[in-house]
């Protein structure tokens, strides 16, 4: 070792505070045959000395003080909220600052994410299921049971009563002809065409079917009283609160589904035309095959093609609509007229519908 | 484990844990060389026990915030550093007060060294005198070497962590203290004999 070596380290000699090495042996070996550093060391070992500083009291009761005020600033911090909001702030984000923590949040994230992005489609909407003659096979009894039963059609008295002038059940003013929209003298004797009247009782009815009877689950009270707001603004002709009404029941997947299901399609004909009606009333008569209110929406679907003037489409669902019981005479009755029209209604002549 | 036989970072842990006797065993045990420090760093009196009170309040407050990654007495001696450099500026527009002038006690800081032995008279008043050159050298010391000798001689703070707290390297740290010992001892060199008569 060197004498510049030595000046770099003669403080830790000095003070003999840091583990001793084999630099420090070195140092002292130097020093023992170094005048210079051998004086050096000694100077300032003297200076150790005679720079010892005398000791300063610490005043008395200082000790106690700082205790006391300390037990006072705990006791504050504890007891005011500001104290406890910021300790559970900082407890939180010690937890949140840690690594596993954040790993955990991401899988979290990462997992509801795929439930939501992935989930299956409600069982309610059913299959499709078409014949070699390339039509909506009708369901097997086994799947269309609970359907019919959900959709329970209105008796001939209710139907009767339901025709009867001021009926309830049609919307006042509601117009006379083919287009108009369900009117209860549009009606067929046997035609699956509930009114509303006589829907929220079918559906009451079959809300208060033992569940041993009914192979659906009885729709829940919230959802009946969604249903039964649902017509009332339709009644009250406010078609696009009743849109909004019947399609959350519709898309709850109760007994009513189906029959909430053709009505917001009808309140969405009223309220926007046929334009918007269209693919509602095609979704049902694809989805609810064999039921009523598949051969209602067929018959309004094929309605409303004719009023935009795509005659061969209507008449292609009025042919569809001929094998149904309780259609067949409307039926014959639109084609006769189509063919003395010729089918040459000009397209978006009646594209608004009049008002019911 | 005993209170008294703990080390700071045990006595830390369990003050981090709710236990108030250990925080009292941590500040009985710093607080000498604490006061000595902030007293010699700014003023003695009332200053100097406010300002360790104060540093022992950030202990306190901040007790959840040490992560035990350096020591105790690093923290504890940062803090008071750093409360001392804010309060010497914000005292910077008034005069220092002169050793010879009397602080808020009356009592020159010169003559607030502990006299311990039983000698009296003409060994006391020499005393008196060694002490109160050392401190006026110590103050005309440069405010670096000045901290890094009070760290050292004061505080008994290793250079490594008198390193930490300053900020400084380990091997400026050792420069400074060494011109601090060289400056004072050559302010005492008059005293020299005095000082020795009296040890």
């Amino acid at each position: 070792m060197d004498c510049e070596g030595f000046d770099e380290i003669v403080l830790d000699l000095l003070y003999e505070d840091e583990p001793q090495g084999q630099a420090t042996d070195e140092a002292r070996r130097h020093a023992e045959g170094c005048p210079r550093c051998a004086a050096a060391l000694a100077s300032l070992q003297q200076a150790r000395v005679q720079i010892e500083l005398p000791s300063l009291p610490v005043p008395p009761g200082l000790a106690a003080r700082i205790l006391t005020e300390v037990e006072q600033r705990q006791q504050q911090e504890q007891s005011s909220w500001w104290g406890r909001l910021d300790r559970a702030i900082s407890l939180l984000g010690s937890f949140a600052m840690r690594p596993q923590t954040a790993m955990g949040a991401l899988l979290v994230l990462m997992t509801g994410l795929s439930l939501v992005l992935l989930r299956a489609k409600p069982a309610e909407r059913g299959t499709v299921r078409i014949t070699e003659h390339g039509i909506p096979a009708p369901p097997s009894p086994v799947s269309a049971a609970p359907e019919k039963k959900a959709i329970e059609m209105p008796s001939r008295k209710e139907e009767e009563r339901a025709r009867a002038p001021g009926a309830e059940a049609a919307p006042a003013g509601a117009p006379r002809d083919n287009t108009d929209p369900p009117a209860a003298t549009q009606a067929p004797a046997a035609a699956p065409l509930p009114t509303p009247r006589a829907e929220v009782a079918a559906a009451t009815t079959a809300a208060a079917e033992p569940a041993g009877k009914s192979d659906r689950p009885a729709p829940e009270p919230s959802q009946e009283a969604t249903f039964t707001a649902a017509m009332e603004h339709y009644k009250a002709r406010r078609y696009g609160d009743a849109m909004r009404a019947f399609d959350i029941v519709a898309n709850g997947g109760g007994g009513n589904s189906g029959v909430a299901a053709l009505y917001a399609a009808r309140s969405a004909r009223y309220s926007s035309g046929c334009n918007a009606a269209l693919p509602r009333f095609d979704a049902i008569a694809n989805r609810q095959v064999g039921s009523g209110a598949a051969s209602e929406a067929t018959w309004e679907a094929a309605l409303c093609y004719r009023e935009m003037g795509q005659g061969e489409r209507a008449k292609q669902l009025f042919l569809t609509l001929r094998r149904v019981a309780g259609y067949r005479d409307r039926v014959e009755k639109e084609l006769n007229a189509m063919e003395q029209r010729g089918a040459k209604e000009p397209a978006g002549a009646a594209a608004k519908p009049a008002s019911p | 484990m005993v209170v008294g036989d703990a080390s700071d970072e045990q006595l830390m842990r369990r003050f981090q844990e709710g236990d108030r006797v250990a925080f009292a065993a941590l500040m009985r045990r710093h607080l000498g060389p604490l006061y000595q420090f902030i007293a010699r760093h700014t003023s003695p009196g009332p200053l100097a026990e406010d300002l360790s009170q104060e540093v022992f309040l950030k202990v306190v407050e901040r007790a959840r915030d040490f992560k035990h990654e350096s020591r105790f007495s690093t923290w504890l001696f940062t803090i008071a550093r750093n409360l001392c450099i804010d309060t010497l500026r914000k005292q910077a527009h008034r005069a220092h007060a002169s050793l010879d002038e009397p602080d808020a006690e009356g009592v020159p800081l010169g003559e607030q060294v502990r006299d311990e032995g039983p000698q009296a008279g003409e060994r006391a008043a020499q005393s008196r005198e060694v002490g109160a050159r050392i401190e006026a050298a110590l103050r005309a010391l440069p405010e670096e070497q000045r901290e890094v000798f009070l760290l050292r001689e004061v505080a008994n703070l290793p250079f490594q962590e008198i390193a930490q707290i300053t900020g400084a390297p380990e091997n400026t740290v050792k420069s400074r203290m060494r011109y601090a010992l060289e400056r004072l001892q050559e302010a005492l060199r008059d005293f020299e004999e005095v000082a020795r008569s009296l040890r």
